[in-house]
């Protein structure tokens, strides 16, 4: 571990990469079509922002996961689809934040799966508020079990990222 | 690890199971058309919403179809096993009353005309 400043500099660098990721990661993922329910995403900038919370901690993870909404949404999104992004955004990352903290480092993927609910949750909730309609919680269900496939699938992908390169990260970075 | 481990997924095929459960149960959609068939082939179409009786007369026998409150049954027939008169009455798109004597079948579909037959 670095101490001092030095210690800032390198956790700058590495929240910088992990927000130059998350957005190419995101702007990626946009170019796959969404198949079965409309706005069903992969959410592979999860990803990011799991990893983030690990080697980061709660106050980088966030202006990086605030970051890279804001810019996704001005280069290539609307007003529109930043609210529902923001939103789910938080609250997956309220969720998150939590439970990387209750578990251990072998669970990554369970804390995954609930941020990809809740994301879905919060974006649900800016649905409600957009179109002042409660009709939209009926996805609910459906959504959430897309939630729950997809986030087993990125929690994986970050449970293997810190396997591989959690020793390393932490090294050199943290 | 391993007893969280196992807490979190017990939690979440608990969740994707209730999930499931009210996709199953809350998306039954009612519907507004009765179809009837006789051996597989459409003989009529009857609207859910307008309370009826038709009497259908088959080489077989004499089936009664009732349409009441938005679901349909079959009143009466005279057929040995009475298997279509005990059904009860049936509302959502794809249920089925079937009297198989007379090769004669009720069945709900979504829309008052369907395109295939008008």
């Amino acid at each position: 571990m670095y101490k001092g400043i030095k210690a800032n500099y390198k956790r700058l660098c590495l929240a910088a990469l992990f927000l130059a990721l998350s957005i190419a990661i995101f702007v990626l993922e946009s170019f796959i079509p969404p198949i079965g329910i409309p706005g069903a995403k992969l959410g592979l900038s999860n990803i990011i922002t799991l990893l983030a919370l690990v080697y980061l901690g709660v106050r980088l993870s966030a202006c990086i996961l605030f970051l890279r909404i804001l810019i996704t949404a001005l280069f290539c999104g609307t007003v529109v689809s930043f609210v529902f992004s923001l939103l789910g955004g938080v609250f997956a990352f309220i969720i998150m934040s939590v439970m990387i903290k209750l578990l251990p480092n072998k669970l990554i993927w369970a804390t995954s799966v609930m941020g990809a609910v809740f994301h879905n949750i919060g974006q649900l909730l800016a649905a409600t508020i957009m179109i002042n309609n409660m009709s939209v919680w009926y996805y609910l269900p459906v959504l959430t079990i897309t939630a729950l496939a997809t986030g087993v699938f990125t929690g994986i992908a970050a449970q293997v990222t810190d396997n591989r390169l959690g020793k390393i990260v932490r090294e050199k970075f943290c | 690890m391993l007893k969280t481990q196992k807490f979190w997924i017990a939690i979440f095929i608990v969740l994707l199971a209730a999930c499931v459960l009210c996709v199953v149960l809350f998306n039954r959609s009612s519907g507004e058309a009765v179809e009837i068939y006789h051996e597989d082939e459409l003989i009529c179409e009857m609207d859910l919403s307008v309370n009826q009786t038709k009497k259908f007369e088959l080489d077989e026998g004499v089936n009664v179809v009732e349409v009441k409150d938005g679901s349909v049954y079959v009143k009466s027939a005279d057929c040995k096993n009475q298997i279509c008169v005990n059904s009860s009455p049936i509302s959502s798109v794809g249920s089925v009353i079937v009297c198989a004597p007379h090769s004669f079948t009720v069945k709900i579909a979504s829309q008052v005309s369907e395109d295939a037959y008008v």
